[in-house]
């Protein structure tokens, strides 16, 4: 089997070039816009209480399920993101997928469907001070420090585009969409962060 | 616009929802014979109700799960959110369910499996 | 006391030698209609024009009467201004928010060809003839003759120019916020308010539309709080609120628009009055707020009196006049008189003669007003007529004189000889009225206050609560507590421990609130003559209008307002509202309550275009979505076209090539060697589960229990009415695993619908549904060559038709890349889908084109695509269908299982009249000149020559030259067509150009038999 990994392909983003604005006089810091590059993605629809799901995501991405609303749960590079009461995503660091998948995707865990979705998505960071007012711009979520904290993860919608955000820390988010959505919400975002001054650096 | 309370992500703006008109327009069976004009009540007839009216929910632009709303359309208050398959257990959504006339039409009972025609809301 | 008297005039004549909030270090240059003028930084253009004896600032809407600046607020409805140069033009500002800054151009509206001498004054010449309602009766008849009557009123009426050139430079925001509390108006019960929440550790917003906090203590001069002048606290409450990490503080703000579940709109005026506008920063920023509570603290707007005359300039609202005064330090006249129904014009009256204005007198209406007020006011020796009304304030482009005559208070009639007092200012007051736009267009309630003569706010709609002097509390410090309250109810109510924020003590003039109940005009005329008495300045709107319109039968001040267009548009009635309501229940003899009042509509103030759009403009109007292999079209000089969001490649013209011979020139290459399309949009959906197969069952009107693993089948999805709605291939990955395409266009909407279907209808089925549209890039090599091709690719799977049969698929490599390749085929021909994880589509695609390059291969975009397929008559959803079309109107019954029991639309397509000869059926048109191309969307009839209205057939859904085949091929939807083969048809062209001929024939114009599919 051709390993993805051992072949030169191309991020979401791998044709926007880096690029930027001066940070203006009392800006508290510019924003600093990553492409994440290429990433493994896996969709993963189930019950929530599926014994056999419930411990190859332990095992293969180190943490638990995660059960409540508008969270993600994240263990060194791997994550998994709730995205509804049967459905999540589960991240990982390129190459990952195939041998994730084949630890889920079993005729002992029943009904699921373990779908790898690597390169439907593309992901960027967004750091800085101002990250939460940038998407604030974009999108109608509550980012103020007390409603959008470390470890949450919301699907919504930045400006036209559907997407995944997810708090990484207080002053980084990440920003997940379809992969043809993702150079309008590149430019989205250092639209919106022109005010502040902003450094998009391509992966 | 409204604030809707989606049943799994929360509260989220209108905007990342779209309604999928009236709710409990049961689709008839195929096993049951039903004539032309009974299946248009199903296919083409829609209330538009002034008042307390019992519609569809999906959130589109989250966990994309639908789920039932007793609304008045009104004073766009929204008055219960439940689960798709179940009835409304407001009194007001109780109402509004049975004053519906559907309740009573060939179309609604040609819903019901032909052996067990157990009260059953979609 | 004039700064005339002393050296420096850089602030104008009327400038008072001290006083005011501007800042008489920062001299600033502008210009009003071409002149240049002085003014001070924290003058607004209003204050800075007065400061320099400018009145006169534009005119009337209707009658272009001269009209000056009346009020020092966001509700002027007079000085509506023009701002800026070329694309940055901006018209209709209220001259009272504009703040001044350097160089500032700003130009008079609504005159031609002068200011001064403006021509359409004639109008108020011949104001008899330009009654309410003038335009609905005049221009009523005949209609054909309106398009004319349009372009004149058009060209007479109107409020301001916008800019002609339409690139306008600036950058405009947009912003969502939730807040616990926002705090609307930032005066003194609106900070009290904030303070309360704020202190409360609640979220908050105050949203202010002014340049500075403090709302109109910042004009009082006779108030003191705490035994400090208000500054100090108003400074002292601002420094607090602005140390608090959970207070947001906007100034120049105005919240326009509030909507269900406490949703409001405001503008933020970034940027505006810098002048230039820093290229990092944006002019003006729109907020969305999410709010639990509000709280509105808009203060109040002071009533115009009614008389003749009232809009001359020169004559301003009192309690304007002593703003100027005291915030501006400019002194609006010379000579005052001061005319009102209330105490608290007496303040400015105070003002006036402290500031060293020659007061004439104030005119007091009341019988016998006896507050420490008019105690006050005759012990400074001020003049006060009691019992006296104004009757016309005379002059021309200013007022230059007063007539006052004694009245009864009673009934407004006059008892006595008029007399002038020479004045070139007059200071009006009909009392105040509580500011309750936001709250009325949040569905709020009103009650009628008989002793305040206002409506005050009585029952919410939303989580809101109305405080200070907008809830009908006028005394200051009882609105600082009613803020306070408000505030700490609202923090509570979202979830904070609140407690009222302590008020200061005030120590304030006493004031009795109650204006006099006299809502006739009063005149010396005979009914219908007169002077004006304007009700509506901003929509030229009189007293008589009013009363002509109630004695015309409307009754219902709803109708009284459209008929006359009192309150309408950008004012809502802001300044007009309370006396139009007093004089129509004057005309009915009835009370106010009864009349009722109109609805406040958005915006408050107007909300300009640009904020609303924000960045949506341009490039980021709509995401513009591309494949991966995007950029090598791009260099290949493909042309695009919009499929929904996405933009797909159209034909890839070479040098001097037309967009026909492209195509045609693709087409061939496809058929005769290889073509290679970029189907990467093609919608692509994941199915598992062990009811996967029973659920496409359900959806297709085809079987699919039976589908070996490895194959792929055409299917075709209706909506429950039996029409056409997608359609595409699936196959079968595994026992419980599909993979289905569905149409670019519809590829959201079909993964909308199979879960709606299945969360709503069938929950009970085991089934999971993935998008994996962008998962995988595609390319679509096709054509006879095509073989060669793979081979010479190092296709890893053997490709013969035995191993590899027509509608079955492989997983393989190809090129060293991972693909999974589908021998499906839209062009008829022998053809590859060859699917590979997107990261290599582009790879892939370069790797076919190099290894076709010997054969010829050709790039193909979506039109040489869609010609392709209309050779085999296949058709495309959307384009053959329209929501009405069976699947037997396409001819296609062949793909509607008669054995299932039930499938989407399977019991609408047993509807009598489903089965009807005369339905519109697709059938195929080859036209008698094989060079005539008859237009898409043509319609059909038997006979051209037949008298019109022509009984029509149907229309024509896909019409292409086919290089193929030498001639012109087309698709119509015709009535019965299906048994209308071989007769000929013809297609009436609306250029004068004879009818196009045409013969029915079947759909499958090339390769009927399908020899080709197999290479």
């Amino acid at each position: 089997m051709v390993k993805l990994k051992n072949i030169p392909g191309l991020s979401a983003l791998s044709a926007a070039k880096a690029s930027a604005s001066p940070q203006p006089d009392g800006s508290k810091g510019m924003v600093v816009i990553r492409d994440t590059g290429l990433l493994d993605k896996i969709n993963l629809r189930c019950q929530a209480d599926n014994p056999v799901i419930t411990k190859a995501v332990k095992r293969m991405v180190g943490t638990d399920l995660p059960t409540a609303a508008n969270t993600f749960n994240q263990a060194g590079h791997r994550s998994i993101i709730w995205l509804g009461p049967d459905e999540w995503m589960i991240m990982a660091e390129n190459g990952a997928s195939d041998d994730i998948t084949a630890e889920l995707d079993t005729p002992e865990a029943g009904h699921v469907a373990v779908v790898n979705i690597s390169d439907a998505l593309g992901a960027v960071t967004i750091e800085g001070p101002h990250a939460r007012d940038v998407l604030a711009k974009n999108c109608a979520i509550d980012f103020h420090p007390r409603a959008f904290t470390k470890g949450m993860a919301v699907q919504s919608l930045l400006s036209h585009a559907g997407v995944t955000i997810l708090c990484l820390e207080d002053d980084k988010m990440m920003v997940i969409g379809r992969t043809s959505f993702m150079p309008y919400i590149l430019d989205l975002l250092s639209d919106s962060s022109i005010e502040y001054g902003y450094d998009y650096q391509a992966a | 616009m409204l604030n809707i309370s989606c049943p799994f992500c929360g509260e989220r703006e209108e905007l990342e929802f779209t309604c999928g008109g009236e709710a409990h327009i049961a689709r008839p069976l195929a096993e049951n014979q039903i004539t032309d004009a009974e299946f248009a009540d199903y296919l083409f007839l829609r209330d538009n109700t002034k008042g307390v009216f019992l519609e569809r929910w999906r959130h589109a632009a989250g966990c994309r799960r639908w789920f039932n709303m007793v609304r008045d359309t009104v004073s766009h208050e929204i008055i219960e959110i439940y689960p798709m398959g179940e009835l409304p257990k407001s009194k007001q959504g109780k109402a509004a369910y049975e004053a519906c006339w559907r309740r009573n039409t060939a179309a609604e009972a040609a819903a019901m499996p032909k052996k067990s025609r157990a009260k059953k809301g979609k | 006391m004039f700064k005339s008297s002393s050296k420096n005039h850089s602030g104008g004549d009327m400038r008072l030698a001290s006083g005011g909030r501007i800042n008489r270090d920062k001299p600033l240059q502008f210009t009003f209609d071409g002149k240049t003028y002085g003014g001070y930084e924290g003058d607004t253009l209003a204050s800075a024009l007065i400061a320099n004896g400018v009145h006169l600032v534009g005119r009337s809407f209707k009658y272009h009467r001269p009209r000056g600046i009346m009020t020092a607020g966001s509700e002027e409805p007079n000085a509506l201004i023009r701002l800026g140069e070329g694309a940055k033009i901006e018209p209709n500002i209220r001259a009272t928010q504009i703040e001044l800054y350097p160089n500032l151009k700003s130009e008079s509206q609504n005159r031609w060809p002068s200011l001064n001498f403006d021509l359409g004054a004639v109008n108020s010449v011949v104001a008899r003839m330009l009654p309410a309602a003038f335009y609905y009766k005049t221009f009523m008849w005949p209609a054909s003759m309106w398009m004319t009557y349009e372009h004149f009123i058009r060209k007479a009426a109107g409020l301001g120019k916008a800019a002609t050139d339409h690139n306008d430079p600036d950058r405009y925001e947009k912003t969502n916020a939730h807040t616990d509390v926002l705090v609307v108006g930032g005066g003194a019960s609106g900070l009290m308010a904030a303070l309360s929440a704020g202190r409360a550790g609640a979220r908050v917003i105050l949203a202010d539309e002014q340049n500075e906090f403090g709302g109109w203590l910042l004009s009082e001069s006779d108030t003191t709080l705490d035994g400090h002048a208000a500054d100090r606290w108003i400074a002292d409450a601002v420094a607090e609120l602005e140390a608090m990490d959970n207070v947001t503080m906007l100034k120049r703000t105005t919240v326009f628009g509030y909507m269900d579940h406490n949703y409001l709109t405001m503008m933020e005026r970034v940027t505006d009055h810098l002048g230039e506008t820093p290229k990092h920063m944006p002019r003006q920023k729109m907020w969305k707020i999410r709010a639990k509570h509000v709280v509105l603290a808009q203060g109040t707007h002071e009533r115009p009196l009614v008389f003749g005359g009232n809009d001359r300039p020169g004559v301003m609202l009192s309690s304007a006049v002593r703003s100027y005064i005291t915030r501006y330090g400019v002194a609006p006249g010379r000579r005052a008189v001061v005319v009102t129904n209330n105490d608290d014009a007496y303040r400015t009256a105070l003002a006036l003669v402290d500031a060293g204005v020659y007061l004439r007198a104030i005119i007091d209406m009341r019988p016998a007003p006896a507050t420490p007020l008019v105690s006050e006011a005759m012990r400074r020796g001020i003049n006060v007529y009691t019992s006296h009304a104004l009757v016309d304030a005379e002059g021309t482009r200013h007022v230059g004189r007063a007539k006052v005559a004694r009245i009864n208070p009673k009934d407004g009639s006059i008892t006595g000889d008029a007399f002038y007092l020479d004045c070139d200012l007059v200071a009006m007051s009909a009392g105040f009225t509580p500011i309750v736009n936001l709250h009325s267009q949040a569905r709020g309630k009103l009650d009628w206050d008989d002793q305040q003569l206002c409506f005050r706010p009585s029952t919410y709609h939303e989580a809101a609560q109305c405080v200070g002097a907008s809830n009908g509390i006028f005394d200051l410090g009882d609105a600082m507590a009613d803020g306070a309250k408000a505030g700490a109810a609202a923090a509570t109510a979202a979830g904070f421990k609140g407690s009222d924020a302590k008020a200061p003590q005030v120590d304030a003039p006493v004031q009795d609130y109650r204006p006099l109940a006299l809502w006739k005009v009063v005149s010396d005329a005979n009914p219908g003559a007169g002077p004006k008495a304007f009700i509506d300045f901003q929509n030229d709107v009189t007293a008589s209008d009013i009363k002509l319109a109630v004695r015309e039968g409307y009754h219902s001040v709803e109708h009284v307002k459209r008929y006359t267009t009192n309150g309408m548009a950008t004012d809502q009635g802001k300044t007009s509202n309370i006396n139009a309501l007093g004089i129509i229940a004057d005309q009915l003899d009835d009370k106010i309550p009864n009349v009722g009042t109109t609805t406040f509509r958005m915006p408050y103030t107007p909300a300009s275009f640009g904020g609303i759009a924000g960045r949506e403009i341009k490039g980021l109007f709509d995401p513009i979505r591309g494949t991966r292999m995007d950029q090598w079209h791009h260099d290949h000089g493909a042309t695009f076209e919009h499929v929904g969001q996405w933009m797909r490649a159209w034909y890839y013209p070479q040098s001097g090539e037309s967009m026909d011979d492209a195509v045609q020139r693709e087409v061939k290459a496809a058929r005769t060697t290889a073509g290679l399309l970029d189907a990467s949009t093609l919608g692509k959906i994941d199915i598992r589960g062990k009811d996967a197969a029973e659920f496409l069952n359900r959806v297709y009107t085809n079987a699919w229990l039976k589908l070996p693993v490895g194959r792929c089948r055409y299917g075709l999805m209706l909506k429950d009415d039996g029409m056409v709605m997608d359609d595409g291939v699936t196959s079968r990955l595994g026992e419980n695993h599909f993979h289905m395409t569905t149409t670019t266009g519809g590829a959201a909407g079909v993964l909308d619908w199979l879960e709606e279907w299945h969360q709503t209808e069938w929950p009970e089925l085991e089934v999971y549904m993935t998008s994996v549209t962008e998962q995988w890039s595609v390319s679509t090599l096709s054509g006879p060559n095509a073989k060669k091709i793979m081979n010479k690719l190092g296709c890893s799977v053997p490709l013969d038709d035995e191993n590899f049969p027509f509608m079955s698929f492989k997983d393989a490599t190809l090129a060293g890349l991972p693909v999974r390749i589908f021998r499906i085929s839209f062009t008829g021909e022998l053809s590859y889908e060859i699917n590979t994880p997107a990261r290599l589509g582009l790879a892939l695609w370069k790797n076919i084109m190099a290894a076709g390059e010997e054969f010829g291969i050709t790039p193909y975009g979506t039109e040489a695509m869609h010609v392709l397929r209309a050779e085999k008559g296949f058709i495309i959803v959307g384009q053959e269908t329209d929501g009405s079309v069976t699947p037997q109107d396409l001819g296609m019954d062949w793909i509607v299982s008669k054995k299932k029991d039930d499938y989407i639309g399977k019991r609408a397509l047993e509807r009598a009249s489903m089965s009807l000869d005369n339905r519109k059926q697709l059938v195929g048109l080859v036209t008698e000149n094989p060079k005539d191309i008859i237009p898409e969307g043509a319609h059909a009839v038997l006979d051209p020559n037949q008298p019109m209205p022509m009984e029509m057939l149907g229309q024509v859904t896909s019409s292409y030259y086919s290089p193929n085949l030498g001639k012109s091929i087309a698709m119509a939807l015709l009535k019965g067509g299906h048994k209308m083969m071989g007769e000929t048809v013809y297609f009436p062209m609306i250029d004068g150009q004879p009818p196009i001929k045409a013969t029915i024939t079947d759909t499958a114009f090339y390769d009927p038999k399908g020899e080709k599919i197999n290479g």
